[in-house]
């Protein structure tokens, strides 16, 4: 294991200073004049750009000090912040994320684009008070005075390399200024006073000579101007607008992080410490078990030994768990940026409300929830919150709320995303699920399966498709995420009202509840929490049911697999076979197998590679006695299941 | 005024930022020592930055209206020049007159 990557531990921390960055500028966009929010969005740009040099990121921390220095402006009160200067800069933090997660090639574009519109912002905001920075491209060249901070030589900065960076960009008068200088019986030898004048004949533009002195820039005394002798008098270039790829666009240019160097947890050290305990207390019991081992046989002193590491696996287990947990806050901060995106993009007013964000979930559950979760709100925002005009009309505030809760139901979380908007419609669901042929014209539903016709493939109830929706994922997709997750969704609606939708998680992925079953000579496990019921199927009810495969559940048809002939285990049905009717959502399935065994507390192995593939397999799981069960995956068998219901009634 | 007055000071072979606080005691002694002008020797000296140049440039200051002088036995050659060129000691006439005895060409 690779802990000790400092590379990986900054970009860890530099994705929670640009989460920090993003909420402080989200913030910043509702309390423009916010002095606090500003220092702290400039600090935290500041930081990025510090330790991103420090970790040889130079083209982020080119990038960042540019930005750092256009909000240095704004916390000098030289410009106010405006709205289109805060979302700018968090075009500009999308862009330095891409430039932490990528090596940062063909960025150049995309991110001179930012730096040109914020440059345009500032010049927006500053009004006429501010002169435009036309002498941007100087013909002739630059004077440039400087001084370095005290200590820079003290801290490693050798000023004769930065003399020499300069002579790089053209040719170059330089003159050491010693009048600061002290006599020597004051000058403490090892700190910098010598100054230096710098003509420079160069056709570099000014942001090329600021680059020089970046990492020493923050404390030093430095003046840049064109060689007044060389100046043309031209009309301010007024740099142009050009046309900003939106964040989007600029994630899929470059193509999503493929190659994420492994996952990071950040671990609070008191956990790490309760660990250490209970591994200390097993070594112990560990010690006794040897003791005895070696000495007579004391059945007492043997359970009690048992008893204690069977409390101590148990409690590590738990201590383990929650090692993987983290807060959702992680999560629900980064919908705040895109509600604050899509109520610029449809013109709505829309607060987000979060609920419950100490609630603590898997670390993978929370990344995996994250797709989802974007287009559920998206779909609020888009589909669920009408018009500042129909709301009024309607009664309600002008600003539509979406509300993201999440709180801890047992061995679940759920998390509900609830909107105040118009309601799902229910005539149009019906009337495109009867254009798709998934329900009879005029045929009796029930409203909640009505409802679950949404999350249909292909189903899309907007009239029309925006910008926003009817892109990326659809319903079914999420729905299949949150099963993949062993999770369930709901959905309710009342019109005029708004519509929830309901998650539920289970709390980690690494440990379930399964029932143990065998089929043939092998075992295998059934997600308990996905086990409706077990019943009997007898002898001649088997065989009564050949070929037809379905049996009546409580006068609903509900469609079996016999495991043993999918498994193709070769071996006789024992005459007491058992269905276990397992469900997703509403819809159900049974399984025939051999023998129900018990249940199981299961930790999940994944599937090597090479098994990766097999679509009925969710992993696998060593039992107490060291043998090998496989997970089954029930999402899969149910889906096998409906195909065959579907087969089935085209048959007639 | 001639070499024997005054105060030769032979410079060792290094005198960068990690040696930079030995040269200030020893250049400050010479201070402290009579009252004849100091001379120094840079022909030994073969390692140096920036902190060498701005010690000197301090001594300068030190000495003027003590009715002495400090001044360089040689004009600087090798190493030293080469990085009094890369400082910017090379433009202004005075840092020309001290350091190079007013001769750049040499």
């Amino acid at each position: 294991m690779n802990g000790q990557d400092p590379v990986a531990a900054f970009r860890v921390e530099a994705a929670e200073l640009l989460d920090q960055i993003e909420q402080g500028l989200l913030d910043l966009g509702h309390r423009l004049d916010d002095r606090e929010l500003v220092d702290e969005v400039f600090r935290g740009l500041h930081t990025l750009k510090g330790s991103g040099a420090m970790f040889g990121f130079d083209a982020l921390a080119t990038f960042t000090h540019h930005c750092e220095s256009a909000f240095d402006r704004v916390r000098k009160g030289l410009v106010p912040a405006t709205g289109e200067l805060v979302a700018v800069i968090l075009f500009a933090k999308d862009h330095m994320r891409a430039l932490i997660e990528g090596d940062g090639a063909g960025l150049e574009a995309a991110g001179d684009t930012i730096l040109a519109r914020l440059r345009a912002a500032i010049e927006g905001a500053a009004g006429a008070d501010v002169p435009a920075q036309a002498a941007e491209d100087a013909r002739g060249g630059w004077r440039i005075i400087f001084r370095l901070p005290p200590d820079a030589m003290a801290n490693g900065t050798n000023p004769l390399m930065l003399l020499d960076e300069l002579r790089e960009l053209g040719e170059a008068r330089v003159v050491a200024r010693t009048d600061a200088i002290p006599p020597l019986a004051d000058l403490v030898p090892t700190r910098c006073h010598v100054g230096w004048e710098v003509e420079l004949r160069t056709q570099a533009p000014k942001s090329e000579i600021e680059d020089v002195f970046i990492f020493v820039m923050d404390d030093m005394e430095l003046t840049i101007e064109p060689l007044a002798s060389s100046v043309e008098p031209s009309p301010a270039p007024q740099p142009e607008l050009p046309e900003v790829e939106t964040p989007t666009d600029v994630a899929a240019q470059q193509g999503r992080p493929t190659a994420r160097s492994g996952e990071h947890v950040r671990v609070p050290a008191e956990r790490l410490d309760e660990l250490m305990d209970r591994v200390g207390e097993l070594v112990i019991a560990q010690s006794r078990l040897s003791q005895l081992a070696n000495g007579g046989v004391d059945v007492v002193a043997l359970r009690s030994v048992s008893e204690e590491i069977e409390r101590l696996s148990g409690e590590l287990r738990d201590t383990m768990m929650v090692l993987r947990m983290v807060p959702v806050a992680t999560l629900f901060g980064r919908f705040r940026r895109l509600v604050h995106d899509l109520a610029r993009e449809t013109g709505k007013a829309i607060d987000l409300v979060t609920e419950g964000e100490n609630t603590e979930v898997d670390k993978t559950v929370v990344e995996r929830l994250a797709d989802p979760l974007v287009h559920l709100i998206r779909n609020a925002c888009d589909h669920g919150l009408e018009p500042p005009e129909q709301r009024f009309a309607a009664g309600k505030p002008a600003a539509g709320v979406i509300r993201l809760s999440a709180h801890q139901a047992g061995g679940e979380v759920v998390i509900t995303v609830r909107d105040d908007g118009r309601g799902i419609d229910r005539e149009r669901v019906r009337a495109k699920a009867e254009a798709q042929g998934l329900i009879q014209p005029g045929q009796p539903i029930a409203d909640q399966d009505l409802l679950q016709m949404i999350f249909h493939p292909g189903f899309s109830t907007a009239a029309q498709v925006t910008n926003l929706s009817g892109r990326g994922v659809g319903m079914d997709v999420v729905k299949r995420t949150i099963e993949s997750l062993r999770g369930s969704i709901d959905v309710s609606s009342a019109s005029g009202e708004g519509s929830s939708v309901v998650l539920r998680i289970p709390l980690t992925l690494a440990i379930i509840e399964g029932l143990l079953v065998r089929v043939g000579a092998e075992r295998y496990v059934i997600p308990l929490a996905a086990v409706e019921e077990c019943l009997e199927l007898s002898l001649e009810e088997d065989l009564r049911s050949r070929g037809r495969s379905f049996i009546t559940l409580r006068d609903r048809l509900v469609p079996f697999l016999r495991l043993r002939e999918m498994f193709a285990t070769g071996t006789r049905p024992d005459p007491y076979q058992k269905i276990v009717v397992i469900a997703t959502g509403a819809e159900r399935v049974g399984l025939v197998v051999d023998q129900i065994i018990g249940n199981h507390q299961t930790v999940i192995k994944s599937m090597s590679p090479l098994h990766r593939d097999v679509g009925t397999f969710a992993g696998g799981t060593i039992l107490g006695d060291g043998g090998v069960a496989l997970i089954l995956d029930v999402a899969q068998l149910v889906a096998i299941g409906q195909q065959q219901e579907e087969r089935l009634r085209a048959a007639g | 005024m001639g070499v024997m007055d005054d105060h030769v000071m032979h410079v060792g072979h290094s005198v960068t930022m990690r040696s930079v606080a030995e040269f200030h005691a020893s250049l400050l002694s010479a201070f402290d020592q009579g009252r004849s002008d100091i001379v120094l020797d840079l022909s030994d000296l073969g390692e140096l930055d920036l902190s060498f140049v701005q010690i000197v440039e301090a001594a300068r200051k030190q000495i003027v209206g003590a009715g002495r002088d400090i001044r360089l036995l040689r004009p600087a050659a090798g190493p030293v020049a080469a990085l009094l060129m890369r400082a910017g000691f090379d433009t202004d006439p005075d840092a020309i007159d001290f350091w190079f005895h007013g001769d750049l060409s040499a």
